[in-house]
Formats: C-alpha cells, structure tokens, sequence
C-alpha cells in the first residue's frame, strides 16, 4: 500500500511526456512539422488534390507556380502541388510500414537473442554484423536489385536495412534488466519464459525503442527518397519526392520549381523526424538530464 | 591479456568477413534475370552455335559457368579470390574486376577521403570553441546551424549546389564540374591536370562536408562539455596551469576519444563513397560503378564492389575495436570473462 501511494506521488509530480516534450523547442518543432505532414499525406490518400496527381495538361507543360498551378508544373504538365502532396502519402507510407516491420522484427531479435543469451546470442549478433557490414543505401539497393522494384519491395528492402539496428537497441537493455532482482523474483514465483519476456523485460526496453522508432522514420524517408530518386523505388508516374526529384535533373535551368519543391519537402519530413527523435531522446533518456 | 583481446576480434572480423562474401554471393546468384542467358542467346543468334557450344564459350567468357550446381560455383569463386582473382566483368566483357576496381577506387578514395579530413579536422575545431564558449551567440547560432546541416540529406545538398551555384549564380560551367577531370588535360603530374581533378571533385568534397561536419561538431561539442567537468580539469587549473595547456593536453585529448573510433568506423565507409553523391555529379567513383552495374546486372562487377566495400567496413570496425580496447582497458578485460 505504501509502495503505491509513493509511486502515485511520484506521477503526480513528474509531467507527461508529450508536457515535457513539447517544453524543448526542438521537439515542438518536430512535433509541428510531423503533425502537418500527416495531415498532408492524409489529403493525398483522401484525394483532397487540386488536380488529380497523374492529370496530364499538355497545354500547360512547364509553367512556373502561377494561381492555377501554386507550385508549377512539371514536364507532362502534371500539377507539382497535387504531386507532392500524394508523395507525401508514398513516402509516409513506405517510411511507416518499413519502420514497423523493422521495429517488429528487430526487437524480437534482440530482446530474444539476449534473454537466451550464450552461442544462440553470439551467432545472431554475428548475423547481423554482415548487416552492417554494407552502408545503408547500398544494402537497399542489393535487396531491391535481387527482388525487384515497386512499392512493396521498396518497404521490404527498406525494413531488412533497418532491422539490425533495433535488434541491437533491444538487446543492450535487455541484457542489464535480465539480471536485476525483479527477474530473478519472477522466475521464482515460476512466471513462464515468455510472460518474463513481454511484461517484465520488454517494458523496460521501450524508451530507447521510442527514440529509435523516430530516428529511423527519418532515415527511412531519406533511404526510400534516394532509392526512388535512382529509379529503384516507387515507379513513375506513382508520385514519390525522390523520383520528382531525379525527372527535375537536366530541366533545372528551366525550370528550378521542379527541384526546389520536392527538395525542400524531404529536407522537411527529415528535419522533422529528427528533431522529433531528438526531443524525444532529452525527454526519455534519464542519462542526458545530468549534462544539461 | 591485449594479446588474446585483439586476437579475437581479428578472428570474429574475418568470420564476419567470409560471411559477407558468401551471403552476397548467394544474393547475386539467386537475382532474377540472368545475364548470362542474354549472351547465351546472343550467341546462338549471331554465330549459328549450338546451345551447349554457346553456353560454354559464355563460360569462358565470364570465368564462371553457370549450368555448375550453385555449390561448385560458390567453391571456384572462394578459390579464384583467395588468388586474388575477382572474376571478368559482365558488361564490358573481358575486363577483370578487380582491374575495374583499381581505376574507379582512387576517385572515391580521394574524393570522400579528402571529405571525411576536412570534416573532421573542421568539426573537432569548432566543437572544442563552442564547448570551450558554450552560451555565446557563437556557440547558438552554429549549433542550430549544424542541427539543420546534418538534418539535409547529402543529395539534397548536391542538387541545391548545382541549382543555386552553377545555375542561379553562374559560379561554373557545368563542364567544369561534371565528370571526374576535364576533356582536354592529359593524366599525369602536370598543372593542368591536377588542378583539373581538383576542381572536378570539389563540389562532391563540399557536399560530403556540409552533410557530414554537423555530426562531428555536435560530438565534439557534447564530449568537451562532459569532460570540462571532470575533476582533473579542476584540479589542472588549481595548479594553475595555462590555459593553452589544459584545452590542448588535457581537454582536448581525452574529448577526443570517444571521436577516435567514430572516426575509425568513418574510414571504412569512405570506399562506399555516396552512390547518389557520384551519381549525381557523374563522377567516376567505386559508388557510381556500383550502381551502373546493377542497372546492366553484371554480376562479377557487383560482387567485386560490394566485397570491397564491406571489407573495407569490416577492417575499419577491427581498427576501431582495437583502438578502443588500447584507449580504454577496461573493454578487454571486460571481454575475458
């Protein structure tokens, strides 16, 4: 009784973590800019376009942003607004399903690669060292190479590059909680494996997880963008920034609205991932209150 | 005891090694599409073979036989590459690999090797200032600065300095920078030449360092403030030391550590290079090789590259886990157990 009504002093006086979070600018500001690029992308799914994305108005081919066409359009005279606005959609929806895949996986990985722990955890580390072995974009590029293109394998690749990594944040927690008191309390009230696993230790990996999971939808945006962008991610004429981008080069003295717009939106979901993950990682990460 | 420890990070390294060449073997031949039936066709088509007679020139062709069990194959390549042979590439056929290799390496390395210094070099400097000055407008301003530098993607940046420099400014002619060295300058150690290569490389360099610097200043930024607050820095400036002393010999050494082995790991991805960063400025690195085998699925090509690569991140991670444990006992004791 008294454990309990200590723990529900300390709630009380400890904010919330969306209240702490939004008290760093860094992470208001993420917060912001994540927000509007939701709401963007949820306009692209719902087809709130000006133009519909892939309407062609071969009259209007190149125009710079006028009142019809706010930001141009591009070489077919597709309209570059309705365009960013359903990559948006492309782009959030490759970056969410491959995070979750990766997320899903990587953590299994871990949590269970380090409560096993011995050779099992050996070897599967030593698996996924030959992940790392390859830089990002290029182990992308291998699985995409050997799968094929489209969407769906985009988010694959995507979520294969990713996995390591949160396998590797998932373990390092694991591997310290597993030898604390509460754990070996539970086993010998005879809690199964699995029940120890998923309420006693998971709970305890989440913060970093968190961090991570916003980090890595920033990158995730970025290694989609660059695939796209070297014609091995979502396919024309399905609108993605990155293919924007790579149909932009050649034309850029003509026409600089078809690099800047699309440009400026990545540089905007990245900024906005990151600075959200960052926020995040001051709010969550009792280790960095110290240095401030 | 060190002994034992970087034994036995040189072993899991090669382990690791071995285990790269074989998955992207495995990966390379499993691609749909093969190559070697087009040429097989080809054959058949223009000189009247027939299909056995075709398929074993396209063997010979391409130092690899692809009718062999998966099995015998994985065995003649793990052979040939202990001699140090790569294989024959498939799309400009006859060439050795490793041939291939060895022109397109230097460009990279140059390139982003030349980035990664002046990163670097430039982050660890102003790091230590605006830890050293923490508060100031200084310290603010290049903060946010480099928390939006490092938040641009690098291609981003390539596209946006062709844009705004070369097209909105005039600052050069696209000639001028595209490609990696000039039409008219003949190789060699002359002054046209190299100050030709220079300026070829100089946006993929200025690129490399807007999108790297960020990381290296924040780094070094949060690693002098934690050790400014150590005890022996106190007791440094009680012993009334001078200040040009304490930053250099005792700040900025140990602020350095934790950067010695991010930079070790650095080293490795610079054969990687920036696919995109070389796609983008045409410029004739192991990256841009990289991807233009993909695009005509030559298979020897790729496996050459992506070997190379991993190997190079491979050998970079033994380097900094060997640092590491030489900066800080405590990692190979701890690994005894």
């Amino acid at each position: 009784m008294i454990a309990k009504i200590e723990t529900d002093q300390a709630r009380t006086k400890e904010p919330s973590v969306l209240h702490r979070l939004l008290r760093s600018r860094s992470g208001t500001l993420g917060l912001i800019i994540i927000i509007f690029y939701v709401v963007v992308a949820l306009a692209g799914v719902l087809q709130w376009t000006p133009y519909p994305p892939n309407e062609q108005h071969a009259v209007d081919r190149l125009s710079p942003p006028s009142k019809t066409y706010w930001l141009g359009t591009d070489l077919f005279g597709r309209d570059m607004l309705s365009r960013i606005i359903k990559g948006a959609s492309n782009s959030l929806y490759v970056a969410l399903a491959s995070v979750a895949l990766s997320t899903l996986a990587g953590t299994l990985i871990g949590t269970v690669s380090a409560y096993v722990g011995g050779n099992f955890d050996n070897l599967l580390m030593r698996i996924m060292d030959i992940f790392f072995a390859f830089p990002a974009i290029l182990l992308a590029l291998l699985i995409v190479t050997i799968m094929g293109r489209g969407l769906d394998k985009t988010i694959i690749a995507i979520a294969v590059v990713y996995t390591p990594i949160f396998a590797r944040v998932a373990r390092a927690p694991v591997l310290s909680v597993k030898e604390m008191e509460f754990i070996t309390a539970a086993r010998c009230v005879g809690m199964s494996h699995r029940r120890i696993l998923f309420f006693h230790i998971l709970p305890n990996t989440l913060a970093p997880l968190i961090v991570q999971v916003s980090l890595a939808l920033s990158w995730s945006l970025l290694t989609e963008a660059g695939l796209s962008f070297l014609g091995l991610g979502i396919q024309p004429p399905e609108p993605s920034w990155g293919v924007m981008l790579s149909e932009s080069r050649g034309l850029s003295e003509i026409a600089p609205w078809l690099m800047i717009y699309p440009g400026l939106a990545i540089m905007l979901g990245v900024l906005g991932f990151n600075l959200l993950g960052d926020g995040l990682r001051d709010v969550l990460d009792p280790r960095l209150k110290r240095l401030r | 005891m060190w002994r034992s420890y970087a034994f036995r990070v040189t072993v899991q390294g090669l382990l690791t090694l071995w285990a790269v060449t074989t998955f992207t073997f495995v990966m390379i031949r499993k691609m749909p599409g093969n190559p070697v039936e087009v040429v097989i066709d080809q054959l058949i088509d223009r000189q009247q073979l027939s299909y056995e007679e075709a398929r074993q020139q396209a063997a010979g062709l391409f130092d690899f036989d692809p009718g062999q069990p998966l099995i015998e194959q994985y065995a003649d390549y793990m052979n040939k590459l202990l001699h140090g042979d790569m294989g024959k590439s498939i799309s400009s056929a006859g060439t050795p690999v490793a041939n291939q290799i060895k022109r397109y390496l230097p460009w990279t390395l140059f390139s982003v090797g030349s980035g990664l210094i002046i990163s670097f070099t430039l982050g660890v400097l102003l790091g230590m200032a605006m830890a050293y000055w923490r508060g100031s407008v200084f310290d603010n301003v290049l903060t946010a600065a480099a928390s939006l530098m490092y938040g641009i993607p690098d291609f981003i940046i390539a596209l946006l300095l062709l844009l705004v420099a070369g097209v909105q400014l005039k600052l050069f002619s696209m000639e001028d920078v595209l490609g990696g060295v000039g039409q008219d300058v003949h190789a060699g150690l002359n002054l046209p030449y190299l100050k030709s290569v220079v300026q070829h490389a100089a946006l993929p360099v200025i690129t490399y360092v807007w999108g790297t610097v960020g990381g290296w200043i924040l780094t070094m930024k949060s690693s002098t403030i934690s050790t400014l607050g150590e005890d022996y820095i106190m007791v440094a400036k009680a012993r009334g030391l001078p200040e040009r002393r304490i930053l250099t010999a005792y700040v900025g050494r140990n602020a350095m550590l934790p950067l010695v082995t991010r930079l070790a790991i650095s080293i490795g991805f610079v054969v990687g290079g920036s696919v995109i960063i070389e796609f983008i400025f045409q410029y004739p690195g192991l990256g841009r090789q990289l991807a233009m085998a993909i695009g005509t699925r030559d298979y020897t090509t790729m496996q050459g590259i992506f070997l190379v690569i991993a190997s190079a991140v491979v050998f970079s991670n033994i380097l900094a886990d060997l640092l590491f444990g030489m900066l800080d006992p405590r990692v190979r004791v701890g690994g005894e157990e």
